[in-house]
This record gives structure tokens, C-alpha cells and sequence, in this order.
């Protein structure tokens, strides 16, 4: 049989429960306050302690032990300020739970000193990559086009929205017309229905294929200008030689 | 199926294993780097939103691409509301209802890297040929084996001629030697699988191989 002693005292207001709980045999107990205000029990990691929940602890009291508990709520000193509501055989198997988890190993997330007072907590400009720590993608260039998907908004890797731009490729417009010609590839190798269906899907559907297709349009006039324009600057780059010696000279 | 891709220290590939093995698997991609999510995005509720409790994981799942995705936000106020201690419970319903999901695991030993540990049904450790990388893929291990994440194996990212076999024995599982490519690095910053740009080189037989050997995962719950 399980036994109950509790003890409180006040300080600030707030009363401050002690238990002592003990048992001839093992027993999972489960104790309850007799108040309805709400308990606080004690926490690591920002997580309550093993064994507590909204109405109380759920336990194992060793045999011929003690198991020492405490917590505080803003109720009334009273006595008892708790009560044993249960009492049955301790399971065979205890098993560890996510919270014994995030009690042990901490809990990862940022402090509350950390979130600017402006970032919501719901469908923000920053889950859109305003705050992002990858550099290698944080340059992706995303314009959102007037033809996107209803409904959702352009990704920073969706290969059907990364501009090419207007002027002279950077290796990230090179790299976007790549994937372009990757998911182009795709959609050109397939020789059965079930594949064309399978490789459209891969696409993002007809409208997108569409879309990839004008883009591809765009990207080979694109890539002809710049082929021109590197060949040109390749002539003029073997016209010119810099006199290096006479300008030392000189100097 | 759960399968918790998963390595201890940043830098060494575990998004990159991560996208390939669930394109591969057919499985769910779930970027589970809380705070410092590196995999595709979209708009609409992230898995940031499940863990706040204001979105189930089926309304979260997205297709991006090739890809099924269950995307993280990447607002510190969103990591904040996140609660990781229901993680598991989401993970399990993930699996339960959509299908099987390969989770990308943030670095660290943190409660953000247990809890997928504690919910998969085995683990993959992705590491490097260093000191460092090797120190944190043995406390990675430890974790799992605390937690009975039986480990499926170990992928040794970007390099080509280490000895495996000695990494094999340290860690405890076979390993997969992943080579150092351009294509893959491209690949995975347009968040696509190699696969899909070079077929039928090195690193996409490798990943196809790795994921033949873990197809009887599939059948596990």
C-alpha cells in the first residue's frame, strides 16, 4: 500500500507543495491535488519533470523506498494539498517517451530574447528565405512570375521560376538553365505512356512543362547572344596585347 | 518506415544524402533541421506549423518537384513555436498515413536529433573521412543505439578512396562511399536528385545501390 505526507509552506505568495510517498512493494502511483488550481512542477530543459502531467504525477514508488516529490501552485495552503488517486502494479516495460528525450538533450529552440518582435509566428516573409543560412542557395535569384502556380508561391529552388536573367550569365544563370535542361531531358527520354505520365508529374505538371518549354525558348536565344558576345570578346581578347615593358618604361 | 539520416556534425552532406535516398526510397523527404532548414521549401503550412499544432503533417506533405516533401519554415519565430517533443508523434503519423519518410536530421546531439532517433525505425550516419566528422558520427551512434535506432549504415560523403572497411568496423555498419562531384553539388542546390542530371554517373549508382540494400526497411513500420 501506498502512503502519502505532505507538507507546504508559502513564500511570495505562491505555496510550495512537498510529498513523500511510500510503499511496501512496488507500486506505479499516481497523485492528484485536491485544489483546482494549476500545479507547477518542476521542469529541466523547459520540460516538466519524469511522471508529470496536467493533473498531477504518474509514478513507480520502489519497494520499501521513497520517492520525494515537489511542486507549486497558487492555491490556498490547505491540508493535504494532495492525494494518492491510484495505485497499481508498475509496468514491465518503461518505456522512454520524446519528452524523456527533450529533457535529457535539451530543447533546441531559440530563446525568446532571439525572435525579433516583428517575425510572426505564422506565413511570414522570412519562411520565404528572409532568414536563411545557406549561402550556396542564398543566391538563387527568385522572381515570382505573373503565370506561377495559383496558390503557391515560387521556391527558391523551383527550377521553373529561377530567372536567367538579362545581361551576361553568372554561373548560378548557367546553373538554372542546366536544370532546365535536366527536367527538359527527363520530359524527351520517355518512350511509354506510364513514363511520359511519370516524367510530367516529376515536372510539376502540363502547365509547368509549358512554361519550361518558353523558358527553353528564351534560354537558347539567350545563350546564342552570349555565344556571340564571348566569341567577339574572345577576337577582340587575341587582338590586343598590353605592352607591358614599354609601359615600364615609359613609367 | 522511418529512416533518420543523421551524422552529429554540419558540412557533411546529410540533406544531400537525405533528398537522394528518399527519391530513390519514393519516400517522404522530411527537413527536419528545425532551426536551420536547408532542403526545399514552399509556401503553406511547414512542418514548424505541425510541431505548433497548427497544421497535421498530411496538410504540410508537398510535391516540389520530383520530390514529397514535408518542408521546415525557417523563421526563428516559427522554430520557436515548434515544440520537438512532438516530433515523434508526427513522424509516426507521417509514416502511418502518407507513407515512408526519410528524415534529414539537423548536427548536434540535441533533443532535435534524439527524438528522430527515438521515432525511426533505423538510422543512416553520413560522415567524412576527418577526425571531427568520424568523433561526431561515433556520438551519433552511441545516441542511436540508446535510443534503439538499429544503424543501416554509414555513407561516407565526397570522397572515393578511404578505408571503408576500418570506418565499417568502428561504426558498425556497412559503408557507402559517396565521390566528391560537381553535378551532385549542382543537383542538390536545385534541390533535385543527381539522378535526375546524370544518371548513370557515380554518385546516383551509389545512392540507387544504398537504397536497393534498404528497400527492406520499406516493409517495416
Amino acid at each position: 500500500m501506498a502512503t502519502l505526507e505532505c507538507d507546504h509552506e508559502t513564500v511570495a505568495g505562491v505555496t510550495l507543495v512537498t510529498c513523500r510517498l511510500t510503499s511496501d512493494v512496488a507500486r506505479q502511483v499516481t497523485l492528484e491535488p485536491t485544489h483546482d488550481e494549476p500545479i507547477w512542477p518542476p521542469r529541466r530543459q523547459s520540460v516538466p519533470e519524469s511522471g508529470w502531467h496536467d493533473d498531477g504525477w504518474t509514478g513507480v514508488v520502489p519497494a520499501d523506498g521513497i520517492r520525494a516529490l515537489g511542486y507549486a501552485t497558487p492555491a490556498d495552503p490547505a491540508d493535504p494539498l494532495a492525494r494518492v488517486a491510484a495505485t497499481e502494479p508498475p509496468p514491465d516495460d518503461p518505456s522512454i517517451s520524446a519528452r524523456d528525450v527533450v529533457r535529457s538533450l535539451g530543447d533546441p529552440r531559440p530563446t525568446r530574447d532571439a525572435v525579433p518582435p516583428t517575425d510572426a509566428p505564422d506565413r511570414s516573409v522570412a519562411d520565404e528565405g528572409g532568414v536563411d543560412s545557406d549561402d550556396s542557395t542564398a543566391s538563387v535569384a527568385v522572381a515570382p512570375s505573373e503565370d506561377a502556380e495559383p496558390g503557391r508561391t515560387p521556391t527558391r529552388t523551383d527550377p521553373s521560376t529561377v530567372a536567367s536573367g538579362g545581361g551576361s550569365p553568372s554561373s548560378t544563370d548557367l546553373d538554372a538553365i542546366e536544370t532546365r535542361l535536366w527536367t527538359a531531358r527527363d520530359l524527351a527520354d520517355v518512350s511509354t505512356v506510364a513514363e511520359a505520365r511519370a516524367a510530367v508529374e516529376r515536372a510539376g505538371g502540363l502547365p509547368a512543362v509549358r512554361d519550361l518549354a518558353a523558358q527553353l525558348d528564351e534560354d537558347r536565344e539567350h545563350l546564342a547572344t552570349v555565344e556571340e558576345r564571348a566569341a567577339r570578346l574572345a577576337a577582340d581578347a587575341d587582338a590586343v596585347s598590353i605592352p607591358v615593358a614599354s609601359l615600364e618604361r615609359l613609367a | 518506415m522511418i529512416l533518420a539520416v543523421t551524422g552529429g556534425k554540419g558540412g557533411v552532406g546529410k540533406s544531400t544524402v537525405a533528398l537522394n535516398l528518399a527519391a530513390e526510397l519514393d519516400a517522404v523527404l522530411v527537413d527536419a533541421d528545425l532551426g536551420m532548414a536547408d532542403l526545399p521549401g514552399a509556401s503553406g503550412p511547414d512542418l514548424h506549423d505541425v510541431l505548433a499544432g497548427r497544421a497535421t503533417v498530411e496538410e504540410a506533405v508537398c510535391v516540389c518537384g520530383s520530390l514529397t516533401m514535408l518542408p521546415c519554415g525557417r523563421s526563428l519565430a516559427g522554430a520557436r513555436a515548434a515544440d520537438v517533443g512532438d516530433l515523434r508523434a508526427a513522424l509516426e503519423r507521417l509514416a502511418r498515413r502518407v507513407g515512408p519518410a526519410v528524415v534529414d536530421c539537423p548536427a548536434g546531439l540535441r533533443s532535435d536529433v534524439g527524438v528522430p532517433l527515438l521515432a525511426a525505425t533505423a538510422c543512416l550516419l553520413v560522415t567524412r573521412p576527418r577526425e571531427p566528422a568520424l568523433t561526431a558520427a561515433v556520438r551519433v551512434r552511441e545516441l542511436a543505439r540508446a535510443l534503439d535506432a538499429p544503424l543501416a549504415g554509414v555513407v561516407c560523403n565526397r570522397t572515393e578512396d578511404v578505408a571503408a572497411e576500418s570506418i565499417a568496423s568502428t561504426l558498425g555498419a556497412p559503408v557507402t562511399q559517396i565521390p566528391d562531384s560537381a553535378t551532385l553539388a549542382r543537383a542538390q542546390r536545385a534541390g533535385l536528385p543527381v539522378a535526375r542530371a546524370d544518371p548513370d554517373g557515380t554518385p546516383a549508382r551509389r545512392f540507387a545501390r544504398l537504397a536497393d540494400r534498404l528497400q527492406s526497411l520499406r516493409s517495416a513500420t
